[in-house]
């Protein structure tokens, strides 16, 4: 188990590496002065070489980059052109939004794929399964961007149900907790339903395929023909067999899933990491943006690396090896 | 299958044709209509989706729009498609190290959300239809060179290239002529699939003011520009969406079938991910 752990984190610092390479290449690509920001017509010009000499401007890149990376590992991501805040506070400030909806939208995904998959698959050929097939192609096919404006058009401006955007009612601060996590509840609702009909139609399809080709096999017609009830044959033996795949797939969807609710978030104003990334895309925030990328692919990375851990526990056969 | 296919097939060449010759019948879509200026109006019989906020026929301005979607979701393709099979062949023919520092390359890519890092070079670049095309197409060729690596892989092994071998063909004429066109099939169907991808992505980018720039029409920026009308004109948000989610339907049909026609068996493990 712990040599698996130590395999896995050397194999994700190649990642890692080339991430902090694409981020710095950003920073050093981006058109401007980073000095400029500093300065004021009052700003001497030695000033102005002082600065850059302790921005470490004056040295090669290959010291810069190091330099660089030295000071991102203890935590000194710089600060935002914008609000001047620090980069890091900044990105933390985000974080609790970002993984709130993340999380509950990857249990949410676990919780309809799985019953969907298996009763499609059991039902192959059904009006049920042409159903749900036809529907998965559909949310593969509709851009998640416009889902989010149309579930907006529908349930915020017409129907006036839900709120379109935000995360908690500024109103509602002093209330007490119950009624703001409800209030966060509800904000959730409708970024919450956009990601979801975007990502469960792939894995529906995926789980679909799996079961159908563990109940051909051998074992599930010995198990038929020892009089097992099909319930436990369904949820006992090959329910087991299917998660595996799943689980290396919701490693693989996450970069997916992360880019999609950028988007999703910026839609729908919800206050976390995609939100403040796109929006420094346009108010060319490099610090933040280098940063958001950084931490993007660090979750990527470590969501990949809990996949093989969890397939580890759940496959008896790699872990006897 | 064969209906979704046949529907597919009708509905992506009737928008072609309509695509490739709009621009014989009809005026400019740019052009702004005075008398309707701000006001959008809804669907009628004269203008069948509608005039937008510039009093330009959403009609005339959709079809102009999947001239440009459709030429992005090509050449973006056709991009991928020659790094992809380049990269694939290279990796799957010459394994070894070669091919372990390849694949580890585009591990590490696929761990990246690319979605972000497009932005962040479109806003550096000037975004146009050219950016656009370049940028989507070389950030999505890893899945097909990971495809024709896996085909090459187990082609090498066939008897036939043993036998091209035994000839002492050059290793070249062995890829070009012998194992590429074996890998197509395959290829074929994911570009199909990498066709509706690129659609996604171009509406992503031009709706968010990154890709497709105004006063050239794509369903992205049609979007964009539908924003401040969502409750006075909806009808401007939702045709350029059904349009996309028809277009992207009906490519992910075609590839769906063609796979099915080409190799019934692959469909076991036919899965694909949305990547916007």
């Amino acid at each position: 188990m712990i040599r698996l752990l130590i395999k896995r984190l050397i194999l994700s610092i190649p990642i890692l590496i080339v991430v902090t390479f694409i981020s710095f290449a950003i920073m050093k690509l981006a058109p401007g002065d980073p000095v400029s920001m500093y300065l004021d017509p009052t700003v001497s010009k030695q000033d102005v070489q002082h600065i850059r000499d302790s921005m470490g401007l004056d040295k090669t890149i290959p010291v810069q980059y190091f330099l660089w990376l030295k000071a991102i590992c203890k935590g000194d991501f710089g600060y935002s052109f914008v609000s001047k805040q620090p980069v890091l506070e900044a990105i933390f400030d985000r974080l609790p939004a970002t993984l709130l909806l993340s999380v509950s939208s990857l249990l949410l995904i676990l919780c309809i794929t799985f019953p969907l998959g298996i009763l499609s698959a059991y039902k192959k050929h059904s009006f049920f399964d042409d159903a749900v097939t036809v529907l998965s192609f559909f949310g593969l096919s509709i851009p998640a961007f416009w889902l989010g404006l149309m579930l907006i058009l529908l349930f915020s401006l017409n129907l006036d149900w839900l709120p379109s955007s935000g995360y908690l009612d500024p109103l509602l601060l002093d209330e007490p907790l119950y009624i703001r996590v409800g209030n966060i509840a509800i904000h959730m609702i409708l970024p919450l339903m956009t990601i979801l009909i975007g990502s469960v139609a792939g894995l529906i399809r995926y789980n679909r395929f799996g079961i159908i080709k563990i109940l051909n096999q051998d074992y599930i017609t010995a198990a038929r023909a020892r009089g097992i009830s099909e319930r436990k044959i369904l949820f006992k033996h090959a329910l087991k067999n299917a998660m595996l795949p799943i689980i290396t797939l919701l490693g693989l969807e996450l970069p997916a899933l992360i880019s999609g609710s950028y988007i999703i978030e910026y839609i729908f104003a919800w206050p976390g990491m995609g939100q403040l990334g796109v929006a420094s895309v346009f108010a060319r925030d490099y610090p933040i943006l280098m940063a958001t990328v950084l931490f993007s692919s660090f979750l990527i990375v470590l969501g990949n690396t809990l996949a093989d851990i969890a397939y580890y526990y759940a496959d008896p056969r790699i872990s006897k090896k | 299958m064969t209906k979704k296919l046949l529907f597919s097939i009708l509905y992506l060449t009737t928008l072609l044709i309509a695509a490739v010759c709009v621009p014989f019948f009809s005026q400019d879509p740019t052009l702004i209509d005075m008398a309707q200026l701000g006001s959008p109006q809804p669907p009628s019989l004269s203008h069948w989706f509608g005039l937008d906020d510039l009093g330009r026929d959403i009609f005339l301005r959709s079809i102009y729009g999947a001239r440009v979607s459709l030429t992005v979701a090509f050449v973006a393709v056709g991009i991928s498609l020659c790094i992809g099979v380049l990269v694939g062949i290279i990796s799957g023919f010459f394994s070894g190290l070669v091919d372990a520092i390849i694949m580890r390359l585009i591990d590490t890519l696929m761990a990246i959300p690319t979605l972000f890092l497009i932005l962040i070079v479109q806003v550096m670049l000037k975004p146009s239809i050219v950016t656009v095309m370049v940028v989507i197409g070389v950030s999505s060729w890893m899945g097909i060179a990971r495809l024709v690596r896996a085909e090459v892989l187990s082609l090498k092994e066939r008897p036939f290239v043993s036998a091209c071998k035994a000839r002492g063909l050059s290793q070249r004429r062995i890829i070009f002529k012998h194992i590429f066109p074996h890998t197509l099939n395959p290829v074929i169907v994911a570009a199909t699939l990498g066709m509706g991808g690129a659609i996604l992505l171009e509406s992503v980018l031009s709706f968010l003011g990154l890709g497709v720039q105004p006063p050239h029409a794509s369903w992205g920026n049609m979007l964009e520009n539908s924003l401040g009308f969502l409750r006075d004109a909806p009808w401007m948000a939702l045709i350029p969406g059904c349009l996309i989610t028809l277009t992207v339907l009906s490519l992910n049909f075609l590839g769906d079938g063609l796979w099915v026609l080409i190799d019934p068996k692959a469909r076991e493990n036919n899965v694909r991910h949305k990547d916007s």
